[in-house]
This record gives structure tokens, C-alpha cells and sequence, in this order.
């Protein structure tokens, strides 16, 4: 009688789609902002569920690493959760709350408040990686588009939100320039994480599961919002501090207390928050 | 003599044999109207295409003169040095607004588009921009923020043109820009052109099968049929004093309305 | 000096949808016409005036023979030059009055008469004096130079055409059957214009039917036969 394999390889990925990832990666950082074609696998989530990020972090993440999982900024959800247990499981790293104390953080839709530091790794789950996908739905158009730097769509988009709202309305997913020259959707992060991304000393890199793209923006890479002269981006800013630690430089969630409608404004960046309340505590 | 903008020897495409364009030579000088007539199948689309640039010949030679005084060779310049030209230097205007438009975005953006693609920064310039040319084509500009979608017919190909010229480009090419419109309409948007391009100084290469609008828009024809070019000439001459066989069947079959 | 110069100038029409039928219009016609001079094209109906004239204004083709006309950069044959320059000659050089207003939907009457001095990029100032005489001497009231001419009737439509050609001081003015359709006073009109152009020394050449403009006008008389 043969034994079976029981066990699952080294953070579920085999060897050589690892290797394909990682070449796709390599080529996204050697070229910032540009989205590079994978051949992304059946992950044991379904897509819309982080299937990109997963397989990027299964792709990059060894022994040693220390891995972060967020969702909307907190640890503690559903999806961060089954996310950890996952590579807990698949890969026998460690993990933590803590951003100072990752090497790795995968993230859905937000940059941690904490700045990163140079040998860190942000790994972004995207749904749609392409920012022309709103006006332009042809895949051989797009390619031609970013091929040829044929941006002038992205303005317009500003624009019809300025003649429609009076302001650019885009909120999250605002689109960027990469290094002076790809113009990339920083996946549906709030706008007021895109400074964040700017010469940031951590590599980020982005993986689209059901889209089967990767992107990357390198250490210290310029990333600049798109924007009018007279219109310049800006970001979100709230009438009151968080309400569990103070904090008034930081993205606020808007949670309803009761059935009276009584709201709190609470960090949507949870280690953040505990490490504001902690400092006030003493 | 000033030189032509646009000049092309031998340009050739050819689907089958003998069909598509064959054999054509033309010249278009600054600020002249040049009327491509012939039936449906004649290759006169196939030339328009080709000399626009979104088509590229199996033979023959295409050259464009640029405002600035810069030659390019449209048959061997890259497809980035096409499209670039295609945003700037040139205007197409579709039959089918529809196919020159952009539907869901409004009057404005439609029209700021390829001022913002050459990287026009300043919302309040664009916006003037677009309220300026939306007055150019006879489109009340309060209508600015509309979607073309809601827009009739000659409107939208009014915003076409507009969106056309906003780059200020020396050559604009035309497929049938009045078909589909019904005759008042048709009278309105021909005025339109004829006002515009004396008052831009732009050429432009208007194909078309109605013979009324050659005669109204174009300063010279050049007669097509299966492909060649039968006979050349003044719009007038050509209509008044017709040469070939083809070309005094086609003046004879049109309906005098005196 | 001549202005104009026909030299052994022939057409046949070839009707190609009528059997190839062919029909001989001119057999070397040849004169000449000098700066302030008038020519008459005389003879009967379907001896080819009209389209010997029209042949001066490149509107008709020639099948051989030459026709020379003076302009700003020499000598020209307007039978071998490039369509492209003939529209040039007419902008700047020859001008023709035809027997009918050719109408244009929409554009007022104004702008129809106004139309050739803007082309050549006149002051507007210049432009406006001009019209206004033009359309006063003509008897047209300004009540109607904001409108479009498609609804005037016949005469005053070929008014407004006289007034329109005759706003660039042509070198060269061709004349066909200009004052067909206008009353005596109006005809009074056209002739003495036609006399300042000759008088500012512009070549004329012109068909007319009226013996009294004829005799009038004409310094000469161009006879053409038959070409059968």
C-alpha cells in the first residue's frame, strides 16, 4: 500500500506555480505600475475573496516571515481572520497584530496608519486592476492605451465628477501615476491612503485573482494623484477625533451605536488604535 | 504654389481582386474641400480610411504636411505615431456619431478629451474650451453637462465635429457626416461645415454618395468607381461638363429640384 | 495687352448613356480681349457661347487649344493648369455672373453678397461698405439683406447674384445673360456697372441678348458659328 500525501506544500502553492508568480512579480517591479499577466490558480476560496493577494503572499512568504492579514483595516474580521489561520496552517509562520512587528501584510482596501519600513512587504488584494476599465471595455484597447500612454481618458473622468459635483468625487480606487508613467488603480483603498503610497520605503505589490493580473510599485517609487491645477487632490478629513483613542490623523469607519442612530467614529485601523489608546493609558 | 497637406501616389488596398482602392493619386491643399463621390462598393470609404490613417495600404505612398510645417510619412510612421496624429493634426467625424462619441460622458468631457490627452491640466481653461466650441457648432452651451445620448442626431454630429476640431487640426476627414439626418437637419449641419471650415482655414476629405452635398461642400471631386478614380476635377466642372460614361450617369441620375 | 487670349479653342460633347452620340459645340474658336475692353460672344442658339464662356471660367472643359489669361503671376493656360489654381483664378482673378442665383439654404442675403471680398480676407469694414452699395445701386432694400434669397422672386434673386460677383474688382468679368430676368430700371443699373468695370480697366466678355445693352456695351462683337 502507497501513502498518500496528506499535507499540504509549503503555503499551498506547489513549487513551480510559485515560480511562475514570482517571475510575473519580478517583472511588475522592474516595470512600476504596469499590470503583468499571471496564470492564477483554483484557490479554496472563491473569487472576490482575496484570491490575488493570497496567491502573491503564498508566492513570496518563507519560514521566517511574520505575517499581518487586515480587512478594512482590522485584524479581527471574518475574512483577516481565515486569511491568518490559512498560512498559520499552510506555511507554519507566525503571525501578529501588530504592523512594526510584520514582514508581510496582505490587506484588503486599506494602508496601515503605522509607517512601514524598508524591508517590509504590502501585499494589496484588488478586484479590477484596470483603471481604464470604466470607459473602455476592450482588454486589446486598454493594453494600447497604457502602451501608449493615451491617459487623457483618466481626466475626463475627473472632470465629469467636478461638472457633475462640483469636486472630484472619487473616494477610493483614485487613480494614480507610477513613477511618472503607468497610470494604475491603487486598488479600492480610501484616496486618503494614496499618500501612503508615495516613495514608500516598503515594497507594495498587488495581485488580482479572477483578472489574473499582478502590479507592483518598487521602494521609493513616486506615486502622485491624478488631479486639476485648480482643482488639486485632497483628501478626507472628519469633524471629530476617533472616539476610542482621540486620534485626528487617521481614516475614521462611521459605526451606529443603537437604535436611536447614535454614531461613533472609531480608527478603521485597529493596531493603530490600540497602540493611540495604549499611549493614553501611559 | 503653396504645397499640398496631404498627398498620395498609388495608394492601394485591396481586399480582392479589384476590390477595395486601387491605384489612387490625390493631392489636398490648405484649406480646400475635397469631395470623394461614387456608389456603395466604389472604395471610397476604403480611401478615406487609408488616408486617415486607420487603414495602412499594401502599396503606395501617403504624405501629411502638419501645420507646423512637418512632413510624416503615413505609411511607414508606428501605429503611436498614428494614433497621436489621429488625436491632434487630424479630425475624424464618423457616419455614425455613435462611433465618435463617447455616449456616457457628457457634451463637455466629450469635447475636453483630447485637450485633457495632450495634457490640459486646468479644469476652468477646458471648460471654457468646451462652452466655446459647443457655440462653434450652433449647441446651446448650457447643454454642456447633457449626455450625448439624449441628443438628436445632428446634434450628436455637431458634438462630433466639435470634438473634432478642439485640437485645431488641418485636415479633417468625413464619411457621410449628413447621412442618416433627415433634410433640414442635413441643410444646417452643411452649413455649419462651410462656415467652419472658412473660418478655421482647415482641409477637409468628405466622402459621400449624395450629390447635393458635394456640390454645396467641395471645391474639387474625384469620381470612384470599382475602385479607381474615373475622373477628377472641379466640383462643377465635374457636376456641369461630366467626362466619363460612369460620371454622366451618375449627374444625369440625380433629381433636379428647381 | 491682352488680358485674354482663346486660341483654337474646340469641344465635342460626347454623350456616352445616348449611344456615344456626339455633338460638336466649338471648331477653334480664337480671339483675344484687352484690359477695358468688352467682347460680345455673338450668334445663334447653339453655336456654344455659353460654353465658350464657361470654358473661360474652367467650369467647362476644352478638348484642345489654349486659353491664356493674364494674372498676378503671368501668363496662364487655363486649360492645362491644375484644377487646384483655377480655383484660385476665381477667387482673385476672373469673375462670372451667371444667369441665376445659385441658392445656398440659410445663409442671408448678406452674407451671400459678402462671401467673395471676406475670402480674400478683406477688412470686414471694407467688406460691409462695399455690400452696401452694391446692394443699394441695386435696388435692394436692407429689409431683405438679413434674409435668405430662396424665397425672393427671380429678379431680385438675380440681384443679390449680380451684387455678390460683382464685389471683387475682377481683372477679368465674364457675363452670362446677367439682366434676363430684370425690368428696364434694373437693366439701367446693371449696364453702368458693367461700364466702371470697364472703365477701371477689367477685360470684359459677355453674352447678351437685349440689342440695347449690346450696342451699349460691346466694343466688339465675337461671332461664333456653327461647329457642325
Amino acid at each position: 500500500m502507497h501513502e498518500t500525501l496528506t499535507d499540504y506544500n509549503f503555503a499551498y502553492l506547489d513549487e513551480q506555480t510559485k515560480r511562475m508568480i514570482r517571475r510575473g512579480l519580478l517583472k511588475a517591479v522592474a516595470v512600476p505600475g504596469l499590470q503583468i499577466p499571471f496564470g492564477g490558480r483554483e484557490m479554496p476560496l472563491p473569487y472576490g475573496w482575496g484570491t490575488g493577494g493570497i496567491q502573491v503572499t503564498a508566492a513570496v512568504i518563507g519560514p521566517d516571515d511574520v505575517l499581518k492579514v487586515i480587512d478594512q483595516g482590522a485584524d479581527d474580521t471574518t475574512n483577516a481572520v481565515s486569511i491568518r489561520a490559512f498560512f498559520a496552517k499552510t506555511a507554519g509562520v507566525a503571525t501578529t497584530e501588530v504592523t512594526t512587528e510584520a514582514t508581510l501584510i496582505q490587506t484588503r482596501h486599506r494602508i496601515p496608519e503605522t509607517a512601514l519600513t524598508s524591508g517590509q512587504i504590502l501585499i494589496y488584494q484588488v478586484p479590477i486592476p484596470e483603471p481604464l476599465r470604466f470607459i473602455e471595455p476592450r482588454e486589446t484597447e486598454t493594453r494600447k492605451m497604457h502602451a501608449l500612454s493615451e491617459y487623457g481618458v483618466m481626466h475626463v473622468k475627473l472632470y465629469e465628477d467636478i461638472a457633475q459635483f462640483g469636486q472630484i468625487a472619487t473616494s477610493y480606487a483614485y487613480p494614480v501615476l507610477v513613477n511618472g508613467r503607468y497610470v494604475m488603480d491603487p486598488s479600492p483603498i480610501p484616496k486618503f491612503d494614496n499618500p501612503k503610497m508615495h516613495q514608500n520605503p516598503a515594497l507594495q505589490l498587488f495581485g488580482a485573482g479572477r483578472e489574473k493580473r499582478l502590479y507592483a510599485v518598487p521602494p521609493y517609487t513616486d506615486v502622485v494623484s491624478l488631479d486639476f491645477e485648480d482643482h488639486p487632490f485632497e483628501v478626507q478629513s472628519w469633524d471629530s477625533p476617533c472616539g476610542l483613542c482621540g486620534s485626528t490623523d487617521s481614516f475614521l469607519d462611521e459605526v451606529v451605536m443603537d437604535d436611536a442612530g447614535t454614531r461613533l467614529f472609531i480608527c478603521s485601523d485597529t493596531d493603530y488604535c490600540r497602540i493611540q489608546r495604549e499611549r493614553a493609558d501611559g | 504654389m503653396v504645397e499640398p497637406i496631404l498627398s498620395a501616389r498609388g495608394l492601394t488596398r485591396e481586399y480582392a481582386p479589384e476590390q477595395g482602392c486601387l491605384e489612387v493619386d490625390l493631392d489636398v491643399w490648405p484649406g480646400e474641400v475635397v469631395g470623394i463621390v461614387g456608389e456603395s462598393g466604389s472604395g471610397k470609404s476604403t480611401l478615406l480610411r487609408l488616408l486617415s490613417g486607420q487603414e495602412r495600404p499594401d502599396a503606395g505612398t501617403l504624405s501629411f504636411t502638419d501645420r507646423a510645417g512637418r512632413q510624416h510619412d503615413l505609411v511607414r510612421v508606428s501605429e503611436s505615431a498614428i494614433r497621436q496624429l489621429q488625436r491632434t493634426a487630424f479630425g475624424i467625424v464618423h457616419q455614425n456619431p455613435r462611433d465618435g462619441l463617447r455616449l456616457r460622458i457628457s457634451a463637455g468631457g466629450n469635447i475636453g478629451e483630447r485637450l485633457m490627452g495632450v495634457g490640459a491640466r486646468h479644469y476652468g481653461d477646458i471648460r471654457a474650451q468646451a462652452v466655446h466650441w459647443l457655440s462653434h457648432v450652433e449647441i446651446d452651451p448650457a447643454r454642456i453637462d447633457d449626455l450625448p445620448r439624449y441628443f438628436s442626431g445632428g446634434m450628436q454630429q455637431r458634438l462630433q465635429i466639435a470634438r473634432n476640431l478642439v485640437t485645431n487640426p488641418g485636415l479633417v476627414f468625413m464619411d457621410e457626416p449628413t447621412g442618416g439626418l433627415d433634410v433640414s437637419v442635413q441643410a444646417r449641419l452643411l452649413d455649419t461645415l462651410k462656415r467652419l471650415v472658412h473660418d478655421l482655414g482647415i482641409s477637409v476629405v468628405i466622402v459621400t454618395h449624395d450629390m447635393g452635398v458635394a456640390r454645396l461642400l467641395a471645391d474639387r471631386l474625384l469620381v470612384m468607381r470599382f475602385g479607381r478614380v474615373i475622373e477628377t476635377g472641379l466640383t462643377d466642372q465635374v457636376l456641369d461638363d461630366p467626362q466619363a460614361a460612369y460620371t454622366q450617369q451618375l449627374v444625369a441620375s440625380i433629381l433636379q429640384v428647381s | 495687352m491682352s488680358l485674354i487670349d482663346v486660341r483654337s479653342v474646340s469641344k465635342t460633347f460626347i454623350l456616352h448613356n445616348q449611344g456615344g452620340v456626339q455633338l460638336p459645340v466649338l471648331r477653334n474658336a480664337s480671339f483675344q480681349v484687352t484690359a477695358g475692353e468688352c467682347v460680345v460672344l455673338d450668334g445663334p442658339s447653339g453655336t456654344g457661347k455659353s460654353t465658350l464662356l464657361k470654358m473661360l471660367y474652367g467650369n467647362y472643359r476644352a478638348d484642345s487649344g489654349q486659353i491664356l489669361v493674364q494674372t498676378a503671376s503671368g501668363i496662364e493656360d487655363l486649360v492645362a493648369i491644375h484644377p487646384h489654381r483655377m480655383l484660385q483664378i476665381r477667387r482673385d482673378t476672373v469673375g462670372f455672373v451667371s444667369q441665376f442665383l445659385r441658392v445656398i439654404p440659410r445663409v442671408s442675403t448678406w452674407d451671400v453678397v459678402c462671401e467673395p471680398l471676406r475670402r480674400q480676407g478683406a477688412d470686414e469694414s471694407i467688406v460691409a461698405e462695399r455690400a452696401r452699395q452694391l446692394l443699394q445701386r441695386l435696388n435692394l432694400p436692407q429689409s431683405l439683406w438679413s434674409l435668405a434669397p430662396a424665397t425672393f422672386s427671380g429678379g431680385e434673386q438675380q440681384r443679390v447674384n449680380i451684387a455678390r460677383s460683382l464685389m471683387v474688382e475682377y481683372p477679368i468679368l465674364l457675363l452670362d445673360e446677367p439682366t434676363a430676368s430684370l425690368d428696364a430700371a434694373n437693366r439701367e443699373v446693371v449696364a453702368r456697372l458693367i461700364e466702371e468695370a470697364r472703365q477701371r480697366g477689367a477685360a470684359v466678355v459677355g453674352i447678351f441678348h437685349d440689342d440695347g445693352l449690346r450696342s451699349r456695351l460691346a466694343d466688339r462683337l465675337y461671332a461664333l458659328e456653327s461647329a457642325q
